[in-house]
């Protein structure tokens, strides 16, 4: 009995060490081998669905109460179009989102039509999940800029992995109420030594108010990166992999980071790091107790909220004076892709031709994603009056001060992990400006070496 | 063989992710035993509705682990929540309870503690079993209520804290939902649980397969932390029969 034992401890402890080395392969989800790779398709790429055949479909996608109902509004009219299609909904906020995806994707299990992302792409493109929309024929690109097309939703081998629901610029969502407290003009035109300005004025009077309270994400976003790329006059990282700026623009930029979090212009990062995704969340802007919340143009009506919700306006970003790189961002608000795996997928397409282009869906849909891309859906919300004046004029102003499209490596998953620790550990003392400022240059090399490896 | 190689020479967030389990397990797990022994031992008293009180305290550790329930403690500890309210009604200073790198941890493991109901229903059993006579002989001896504890009680129930003890160690080493919830592993990667680096590394980062790495990483410290308390369990776990392990 004890012989038996012992042998059949040796056998489960060898099972485990060639479980640890087979189990735990270099090969990660985003990889497929070169070999099962097919060739880019110049037909369509689709399967074909039968007319009339019965199609049920599985569509998901992020955003909040307001997006969610537009868009079962708009489902349900396409399924009152086409009786024979029946659409499932699948949806939810950008927590999590993307996590809940990729390991669909991995199993085969993802839904037929998603709502997809730009910064995405750079990480989902390897597992050629998406259908061509290029090579798709239900798709009408007509009304689409080719140059947005191709910055926004094609992937580094030039497959049109989505399509644009809409254009999305940075922009500031601006309390009236809040700046009317605190004797600070409405008309206000920001700039970044506005917000010190301004920000001390605030805390003289209410050191429980603050000017900002940007979570973890936006702080990446709009603070770090864009100061980043006016200080530096350069785009990051390129298309090339290559680093656009120096340790000494981003201590300067973290210099400024710390001082903004030191004298109180923004609320303590601790406070805000718990709504980090959810910042419409924060009591302080529910109760009217933050003056700016910086943001994308698609997810504005989520901050239309609390006793202030009728006084708040929208404002562009600040931008530095000679600055030639504005890094200010103007993209799509998300994508519409097709499961290259579904069933139904050239009823997918129709679909998404459908979303992007059809004016009633438009309607129905109307800015939840902000402003449509196509030029189609957004005449028709013009001629509806659907479109926010002040809303259109900041994205119209964006779009004049744009800054180079966004590179895929600026948001790869390791980068930005890694830039938002450098930042939260400059915010608690952990590191000076000019350590950070080292580290996020080394560091990006280091990571950007390790990107395609 | 690379991806070990790679978390333990290049990894910035491994010893991070090390450290802050360590403080979540070795914090909230005896805390939890305590609290549950205490509970348990006020509920084998023999009080009115007592069997109502006993479903009431088990209730929070049906609901403990959930994502509703880490919203809500989120919002309990946030700067503005109760917590804080009834500090300010103290007039005590509020304290940023999830937004410092020193206290996030620990805020987060009283989550844990607070599903203390199944450990309490195993040590209630253990002290339903004490015999009666063992009390009363001490007590004709002279012995109070701390003496009888530490000398009667705690001897015999030694083998429903043991495993209470281990069952709990294995399952906080493996907790995930209340530190994704309420602090994403910040502020400062002061909550970032090991299982989270797990699930970040293969679900954000997409490396699956240095992800699984990690997780043999996982199980071997959680092997080791089991082997530790067995062996230890021959000098302090008392079992009346006389058995060894």
């Amino acid at each position: 009995m004890k012989t038996f034992v012992k042998v059949l401890s040796i056998m489960l402890v060898l099972t485990m060490v060639l479980a640890l080395n087979v189990g735990c392969s270099e090969k990660d989800v985003s990889d497929k081998e070169e070999t099962q790779k097919s060739e880019p398709v110049k037909e369509t790429t689709t399967k074909e669905n039968k007319d009339g055949e019965k199609v049920e479909m599985r569509f998901a996608w992020w955003g909040g109460d307001s997006r969610h109902e537009a868009t079962l509004e708009a489902i349900n009219l396409y399924m009152k179009e086409n009786p024979n299609v029946t659409i499932n909904p699948e949806y939810g906020g950008w927590d999590g989102y993307f996590e809940k995806l990729v390991t669909q994707l991995a199993a085969g299990t993802a839904p037929d039509i998603l709502q997809n992302h730009k910064i995405k792409i750079i990480d989902l493109y390897k597992g050629d999940y998406f259908v061509d929309l290029y090579n798709a024929n239900e798709m009408d690109l007509s009304g689409f800029d080719k140059n947005f097309l191709k910055q926004e939703g094609e992937d580094p081998n030039g497959v049109l992995m989505g399509v644009p629901a809409g254009i999305q610029s940075s922009a500031l969502i601006i309390n009236r109420n809040f700046l009317s407290k605190f004797d600070i003009s409405v008309d206000t035109r920001w700039t970044w030594e506005g917000f010190m300005e301004y920000g001390n004025k605030v805390q003289e009077k209410n050191s429980e108010a603050y000017l900002l309270a940007p979570g973890p994400d936006v702080l990446d976003k709009f603070f770090v990166v864009m100061y980043l790329k006016q200080v530096s006059g350069g785009n990051y990282i390129n298309d090339a992999k290559e680093l656009e700026f120096i340790a000494e623009d981003a201590t300067k930029m973290y210099s400024y980071i710390k001082s903004l979090f030191d004298q109180g212009i923004m609320q303590p990062y601790g406070e805000t790091s718990v709504f980090a995704g959810k910042a419409d969340q924060n009591p302080k802007w529910i109760n009217g107790e933050i003056g700016i919340v910086a943001e994308t143009t698609a997810t504005v009506s989520r901050y239309l909220v609390g006793d202030d919700a009728d006084s708040m306006t929208f404002g562009p970003v600040p931008v530095m004076e000679g600055a030639t790189e504005t890094g200010v961002y103007v993209g799509s608000s998300s994508l519409f892709s097709v499961n290259k795996g579904s069933e139904f997928s050239t009823e997918g397409n129709k679909l998404v031709n459908w979303l992007v282009n059809d004016k009633e869906a438009a309607k129905k849909l109307g800015t939840q994603r902000s402003i449509p891309a196509c030029s189609y859906a957004k005449d028709a919300l013009v001629e509806a009056n659907m479109i926010d004046k002040v809303l259109s004029d900041t994205i119209d102003q964006a779009v004049k001060l744009a800054g180079s499209p966004t590179s895929p490596y600026e948001n790869e998953a390791t980068i930005l992990e890694k830039r938002k620790d450098i930042t939260e550990r400059l915010i608690f003392g952990e590191l000076t400006p000019e350590e950070a400022g080292q580290e996020l240059y080394d560091s990006m090399v280091e990571l950007i070496a390790e990107i395609d490896k | 063989m690379e991806n070990y190689i790679k978390l333990f020479t290049k990894d910035y967030e491994l010893k991070r992710s090390i450290i802050a389990t360590f403080k979540y397990v070795f914090f909230g797990v005896p805390l939890k035993l305590v609290f549950a022994l205490l509970v348990a031992m006020i509920l084998s008293e023999r009080i009115k509705m007592m069997n109502l009180f006993r479903t009431i305290y088990y209730l929070p550790s049906i609901l403990g682990g959930s994502v509703a329930i880490s919203i809500v403690w989120r919002f309990i500890f946030m700067k503005e929540g109760i917590f804080n309210s009834v500090l300010k009604m103290l007039n005590i200073p509020p304290v940023s309870w999830f937004g410092d790198p020193n206290l996030a941890v620990y805020t987060i493991s009283m989550l844990m503690v607070y599903g203390f109901g199944s450990s309490m229903v195993v040590f209630l059993a253990g002290l339903k079993q004490i015999p009666s006579e063992l009390y009363e002989a001490s007590t004709v001896d002279g012995a109070g209520r701390v003496r009888q504890f530490f000398n009667i009680t705690l001897p015999l129930i030694t083998p429903m804290l043991f495993f209470n003890l281990i069952m709990q160690t294995i399952t906080a080493f493996q907790d995930f939902t209340s530190a994704f919830v309420i602090t994403n592993g910040g502020p400062l990667k002061s909550t970032y649980l090991m299982v989270m680096k797990m699930y970040i590394d293969a679900f954000k980062k997409m490396k699956i397969g240095y992800s699984c790495a990690f997780s043999w990483v996982l199980f071997v410290i959680v092997l080791i932390f089991s082997m530790l308390i067995f062996k230890s369990s021959k000098k302090w776990v008392y079992y009346e029969d006389g058995r060894d392990l």
